[in-house]
């Protein structure tokens, strides 16, 4: 194990060890601590690796010191109740925070190795190489085909007409679209279905071949059978992409993901194997959170 | 936030929905408890009401179990259990199964029973009965109690017995056929109570089965086909 939550040797804040008192039937107080990330939270294979993350609102922090790692290849599922900082330590990931002005990140934060938080790092390549996927499909007001092709034109992937086909043709079916659209590229992508919009929007991020896709809640606006068809898709993705997906959804989490990280208030409480979360998870507060016990 | 209520669950249904399976599997252990108890005891007092009642008994048993699975089936539908509670479910699921099993080893012994008041009591063989019925009976005592505690140690002690159960079961079968041997004449009466030890013993296994659910459902840990040392340290070590 390495540096747990309560660390000041990177000039951060320590971390006050948050209490949360517990009553049963006895009206008995017991105390659940959260001391350090339990569990398996480090990879061999790291992709990204993050180490003493602190991430701040202001004056209001919104993640306590968390050290977890991401493995190639693999897709970790982040779970947690409202405001637990699942979203907020997604989206750190690709610098998708530097938008809000008032958010402040701390710690180490490192994609095969490199700090993704250097100052002299050009944050659109670091957002080509870590992709996101958003709650709500978010296509632009464009063709289908001019939605996918848009990544690739930017980052100047490609010139030529034919290979540009050739991506979109590519990312429509890694994404599972490519057979329900092929026939109307040029109508716009505006016009689709929740679920196949979803699917144009997983398109279009990895036409720009990404490494490490980012999914904040991808399915919680859509049907079961789009869902299913996401769910298929991420399986299928993960042999060629790592997928860090954050989920309200404790049933996807268990369908989709190897390992499964537990948030809670802010901290990382529990990092396992996602058959040993579901079955016998080792902290008492993620066995209360996916039994259904918060009340 | 502050206040987490960790014993219950949001749902309040969904919390009577598994108190309910519970307790539904106490009873029907209660019921097979006493079956086993008056099997073996119909056997002694050559008491062929009692076996009746213990046949009887068995119609009550199965539909105990069928009514107790199709609950776990509606829980695993309806809830999506996960964790201890879904671990709930699966050992009550298999420890109904086994005391189903062992309603039908009872019943077997009180058909023993009414077989031997009908041929004549055997020459030998209760002494042995009593003992292997007591330590059968005290198991499945507690493996009841140590489903309702959760209690691992009350497990791990039932396991052991069942040792003890095989070892007396073994050098009753040795001594009853030496008898068999020196009076073939009590062969079919001595083959009898043979059979109703054998039943103990089975009961005996279910037993253990069932404590073997018990420390799953507890901690989460398969222990099955191990020895008894391996599951006490297997227990010990989590």
């Amino acid at each position: 194990m390495e540096a747990t939550a309560n660390i000041d040797n990177t000039g951060a804040v320590a971390t006050p060890k948050s209490k949360i008192t517990v009553m049963n039937d006895e009206m008995n107080h017991h105390e659940v601590e959260i001391k350090e990330t339990v569990g398996k939270p480090f990879a061999d294979n790291a992709k990204m690796s993050m180490r003493d993350v602190n991430v701040y609102y202001a004056d209001k922090q919104a993640i306590h010191g968390v050290n977890m790692d991401i493995g190639k290849n693999e897709v970790v599922a982040m779970i947690g109740p409202s405001g637990c900082g699942k979203s907020t330590f997604l989206r750190c990931l690709n610098r998708m925070n530097d938008t809000i002005d008032i958010c402040r990140v701390e710690g180490s934060l490192k994609l095969e190795g490199q700090d993704i938080y250097d100052p002299k790092l050009d944050v659109v390549p670091l957002r080509a190489r870590v992709g996101m996927v958003f709650q709500k499909p978010n296509p632009f007001p464009k063709t289908i085909y001019d939605n996918v092709a848009y990544g690739p034109r930017i980052h100047g992937l490609t010139s030529r007409k034919t290979e540009l086909d050739e991506i979109v043709e590519t990312s429509l079916r890694k994404a599972s679209l490519w057979n329900e659209v092929k026939d109307r590229l040029h109508s716009p992508g505006t016009g689709l279905s929740g679920g196949q919009q979803q699917r144009l929007c997983i398109a279009r991020t990895i036409a720009v071949s990404p490494e490490v896709i980012l999914m904040d809640e991808p399915c919680s606006a859509l049907d079961p059978i789009a869902t299913a068809k996401i769910e298929e898709l991420i399986a299928e993705l993960s042999e060629n992409f790592t997928i860090a997906i954050v989920t309200h959804s404790m049933q996807q989490a268990a369908r989709v993901s190897s390992r499964t990280a537990y948030f809670h208030l802010g901290k990382l409480v529990e990092v396992n194997d996602t058959e040993k979360v579901f079955t016998n998870p080792e902290h008492k507060l993620t066995e209360a959170y996916i039994t259904g016990r918060f009340g | 936030m502050d206040n987490l209520n960790l014993d219950r669950h949001i749902s309040g249904q969904f919390n009577a929905d598994l108190e309910d399976l519970k307790t539904q599997l106490l009873e029907m252990g209660g019921v097979v408890q006493q079956q086993i108890k008056d099997a073996v005891s119909a056997i002694e007092n050559a008491d062929g009401e009692l076996a009746e009642k213990v046949i009887v008994v068995e119609d009550d048993v199965d539909t105990r179990e069928v009514k107790i699975d199709e609950n776990c089936t509606q829980v695993l539908a309806r809830r999506q259990p996960a964790a201890s509670d879904l671990r709930m479910v699966l050992a009550v699921s298999k420890i109904t199964r086994d005391l189903e099993r062992m309603g039908d080893e009872a019943q077997k012994i009180a058909k023993m029973a009414i077989a031997l008041n009908d041929q004549g009591q055997a020459p030998h063989g209760y002494m042995e009965l009593r003992h292997i019925g007591d330590i059968v009976e005290k198991m499945v005592n507690t493996t009841l109690d140590a489903f309702a505690r959760f209690d691992v140690d009350a497990a791990v002690r039932v396991a052991k017995d069942d040792r003890a159960v095989d070892r007396e079961y073994k050098s009753a079968m040795r001594e009853l056929i030496t008898y068999m041997m020196e009076d073939p004449r009590s062969i079919g009466r001595v083959m009898n109570i043979i059979w109703a030890l054998r039943s103990l013993e089975r009961i005996g296994d279910h037993a253990r089965n069932i404590a073997e659910h018990i420390v799953y459902l507890v901690k989460g840990l398969d222990v099955r086909h191990t020895s008894v040392k391996e599951m006490e340290r297997k227990v010990n070590d989590a």
